[in-house]
């Protein structure tokens, strides 16, 4: 028996799909929305079925409310685990990678689809469906097919799309499906980094390695330079803390050194440093004072775990009006001047000083 | 009684002349002492002349923590009365413990909105008689204008002396505002306070007079303080929710709905408390107050009377321990009853008058009429409360997701019609918000800034895309099992059995 997916106990968006030996191919359906969309849920069972060629099982179908994607998800998936046959491939997402700072990261759980449809609608500068640590041991495999599902379906605007993945199967499965990145946990080695990229070939998926561990934080600027296909480089630090034998304390005095360890590597590499998350999620200024140190410290954007840590990301990252107004300043007399070396209200601007000074202009429009 | 009046339009069909009037009685009939006990709720249900058919009411001040409505028909059961009509002001799921007694003939039906678990009995075909489904105000409407008579009344009351005097503002069972309970103390051809509080005379101040009470009873406990208040109202974490609340709040303030003096519904549910919060948060960037905030009162409601960003609290109903609090403590914060807030029959009310009011519903067709009792698989889940009567305010929000759980929520038409399109001014979405073209004003002010302003046409097929197409219509095929009526006593539409 094979069971993926979920229903009951207030899970909403989700469909719990039991596949068991029979002598013929059958199924049963139980669905929330079944007055509204029976008839085409016992339509999408039976093409799903023909796909795999209707095989000898018994299908129990137990449906919350699963858009068809996910439905779909659920039952390819269950077939494939109980059949043991290949995942059936989805046509290729046609996509272009965009660069875009990466302000805020939104943390999605890659096996919670009712989370999947709005996640956009948040606005982060990229969301990552997790297949690894959020995702539960014997539900990898399922979430892997319904993140497929997920990126081959659904609009995603221009957000980007990025996949934390658990191992390299996850990324060999998503190949052409429009992912912008995958991050890797627990980098260690460029060799890590070398053996996806090697699998990328010509789509222009980007790497981000995450580093949550003595040794990473160790190697910092090998990984960071180890491919042209980073994209910037994450520090983890629930995990390195814990590594260094630390604890993790209000003030991150135990993880500045690594912190600053990863900003400089990464700004070496010239890829983008990114902060680790803040986990209390209802704690709005929080989120602002802890993004806003990130961004102090050169980092440059930070990991959300919850939508409504977004906002406050991106006040934190955005200059503030006395910032801004200075940065005008510079701007303004630099380019009057036409370059050299003058000073702006007692301060004095060269060339590096005007280009921050542009740069932060160009933030501050959101 | 079943009104056999269709709905005529907003404001067209014209009320009784007269108002229905309880008995006139005597102070001869009752102990110059003042005393009004009576030993038990049998004896004074017994004293009250209870007998098979008759119409008796609770009132829902104590929410999922209610155990009087119960012990009305146990009492009932042991005085062998069948038959009976139950008229509460609202039923929760506590209330399904009075399944049995629609089974064994002691309630025929239940004249009431109905949800939860009752709501699916009713819906099952299981009830004898009709559901008719009222607002708050037109409850306290239907009384006043004769619809429904009452013969017996039971008032749950947190405090009371032995006249009848009594408070939801102190007790073991504070619950706040009995405002729910004062059409059948007024109306009612017989009214009986039930107390666990029982005080010396008089219990002061007093939100319901005695003079309107025959008996006074004590009872052991009448209300699970647990589930009557929540401790701390909690804003919703959902992500969705959050951003339609928030989404609503800059409509409100860049439309200048939000201005010094102005006034909005507070309500605890859904997108409510969270919009109330954001409210209060651009309040205080703004600089600006309210005159006063209609409750739905919370801890965040109290926190906006505390800080000065509203003049006072016109409380319909009290949902946790700050609110209570705050009623008991502070006389800017007010109780009201349906009479002042919403009754429609009246020389006008509350909900006229409010700014602004948000609400939810399950459905929305096209032409912003709305549904908010069933699902759209037919089921009736959801009582009407106040929600016909604050569409009345001068800015009605309607804050829904486009699609909950697979089903699309804005429709080419309504699984049940229960409010008319005219009275709602914007439909507040995850994806965007729909302002009504009837508010070509609000357009306007909207001119410039950032907001996601859509159309429903447009937003419709969005929500399509994701969920597989249009959901099938219910068939409504199945036998009547209720109605809903409009806030002037008017008929809207039939639920049917499912």
């Amino acid at each position: 028996m094979t069971v993926v997916g979920a229903y009951g106990n207030g899970v909403r968006g989700d469909a719990e799909v039991t596949v068991s030996d029979a002598p013929s191919f059958r199924f049963e359906l139980v669905s929330d929305v079944e007055p509204m969309y029976g008839s085409r849920i016992r339509g999408q069972i039976e093409r799903a079925a023909a796909m795999f060629g209707n095989p000898p099982v018994e299908l129990l179908v137990r449906d919350g409310g699963a858009l068809p994607f996910v439905l779909q998800a659920r039952l390819v998936a269950g077939f494939s685990a109980h059949l043991s046959v290949e995942v059936p491939p989805l046509g290729a997402r046609a996509h272009s990678f965009k660069l875009k700072r990466l302000r805020t990261r939104l943390y999605v759980p890659g096996n919670t689809p009712k989370l999947f449809p709005n996640a956009a609608l948040y606005r982060p500068d990229a969301i990552i469906l997790d297949l690894e640590d959020s995702v539960a041991v014997d539900q990898k495999f399922a979430a892997r097919v319904l993140v497929t599902h997920a990126l081959n379906t659904l609009a995603w605007g221009d957000t980007l799309r990025f996949v934390r993945i658990n191992g390299i199967e996850d990324a060999r499965a998503l190949i052409g499906q429009g992912v912008d990145a995958f991050l890797i946990p627990k980098v260690e080695s460029p060799e890590a980094i070398q053996e996806i990229a090697a699998l990328l070939g010509p789509t222009e998926t980007r790497i981000i390695p995450i580093l949550e561990s003595a040794l990473g934080i160790e190697r910092a600027f090998e990984i960071a330079s180890s491919s042209p296909r980073i994209l910037g480089m994450a520090i983890g630090l629930e995990d390195y803390v814990r590594d260094i034998g630390a604890q993790r304390t209000a003030t991150g005095e135990e993880s500045a050194w690594a912190q600053g360890r990863v900003v400089n590597a990464a700004r070496a590499a010239g890829v983008q440093p990114l902060a680790s998350v803040f986990s209390k999620v209802d704690d709005e200024e929080g989120m602002y004072q802890y993004a806003l140190q990130s961004r102090l410290r050169g980092f440059a954007g930070v990991a959300c775990i919850h939508p409504r840590q977004i906002a406050p990301s991106h006040r934190a990252f955005a200059p503030s009006p006395q910032e801004r107004e200075q940065a005008r300043a510079i701007v303004e007399a630099f380019e009057k001047e036409g370059g050299g070396v003058l000073s702006v209200q007692d301060q004095m601007v060269d060339a590096p000083v005007y280009e921050r000074a542009r740069r932060a202009l160009e933030e501050a429009v959101d | 009684m079943v009104p056999d009046r269709p709905y005529l339009g907003i404001g067209e069909a014209r009320p009784p002349e007269h108002q229905h009037a309880p008995p006139v009685r005597t102070c001869a009939a009752f102990r110059p002492d003042g005393d009004k006990t009576a030993d038990s709720l049998v004896k004074a249900l017994d004293n009250a002349g209870l007998s098979d058919g008759m119409t008796v009411s609770t009132h829902h001040h104590f929410r999922n923590g209610d155990l009087v409505a119960k012990q009305l028909f146990e009492a009932a059961k042991a005085l062998g009365v069948k038959d009976l009509v139950w008229f509460p002001s609202a039923v929760f799921p506590v209330h399904k413990e009075l399944i049995p007694f629609l089974e064994d003939g002691t309630i025929h039906h239940i004249e009431g909105s109905l949800n939860g678990p009752l709501g699916e009995y009713a819906s099952s075909g299981k009830m004898r008689g009709w559901a008719v489904l009222r607002s708050h105000g037109s409850r306290y409407r239907a009384v006043q204008d004769g619809d429904v008579k009452i013969d017996v009344a039971v008032i749950a009351a947190p405090s009371c002396d032995r006249f009848g005097n009594m408070t939801g503002a102190f007790g073991p069972s504070a619950c706040g505002n009995l405002g729910f309970a004062v059409a059948d103390a007024q109306f009612a051809n017989y009214v009986i306070a039930v107390t666990d509080h029982l005080v010396p005379y008089p219990c002061a101040p007093w939100q319901i007079a005695g003079n309107y009470v025959d008996q006074v009873v004590v009872s052991e406990k009448i209300g699970d303080p647990a589930q009557i208040v929540s401790g701390t109202t909690q804003i919703t974490r959902s992500p969705e929710r959050l951003m339609i609340a928030e989404l609503a709040a800059r409509f409100v303030a860049e439309t200048g709905v939000m201005h010094d003096g102005w006034s909005f519904q507070a309500g605890a549910g859904g997108a409510s408390l969270a919009f109330t919060s954001y409210v209060g948060k651009a309040m205080r960037e703004r600089g600006i107050k309210a005159r006063f905030v209609r409750g739905g009162s919370t801890s965040f409601v109290v926190e906006l009377l505390e800080q000065g960003l509203t003049d006072y609290v016109l409380d319909g109903q009290t949902f946790d321990l700050e609110g209570v609090r705050s009623i008991r403590e502070n006389p800017n914060h007010l109780m009201t009853s349906p009479f002042n807030s919403y009754n429609y029959h009246g020389k006008g009310n509350i909900a006229s008058i409010l700014g602004c009011a948000l609400l939810g519903a399950t459905e929305v067709d096209l032409e912003f009429n709305a549904n908010v009792v069933s699902h759209s698989d037919g089921k009736m889940l959801h009582g009407i409360g106040g929600w016909q009567d604050a569409l009345f305010s001068q800015c009605t929000i309607l804050a829904v997701p486009t699609f909950r759980n697979r089903v699309p929520i804005i429709r080419d038409r309504l699984t049940t019609f229960c409010g008319p399109g005219e009275l709602v001014d914007a439909v507040v979405t995850e994806r965007g918000i729909a302002v009504n073209p009837r508010r070509q004003d609000l357009l306007e002010r909207l001119i410039g800034t950032k907001l996601p302003i859509r159309t429903l046409t447009d937003l419709k097929p969005e929500a399509e895309e994701l969920c597989g197409g249009p959901p099938d219509p219910f068939p409504a095929d199945g036998p009547v099992i209720g109605v809903v009526t409009w806030v002037d006593g008017t008929l809207l539409d039939t639920l049917h059995q499912v």
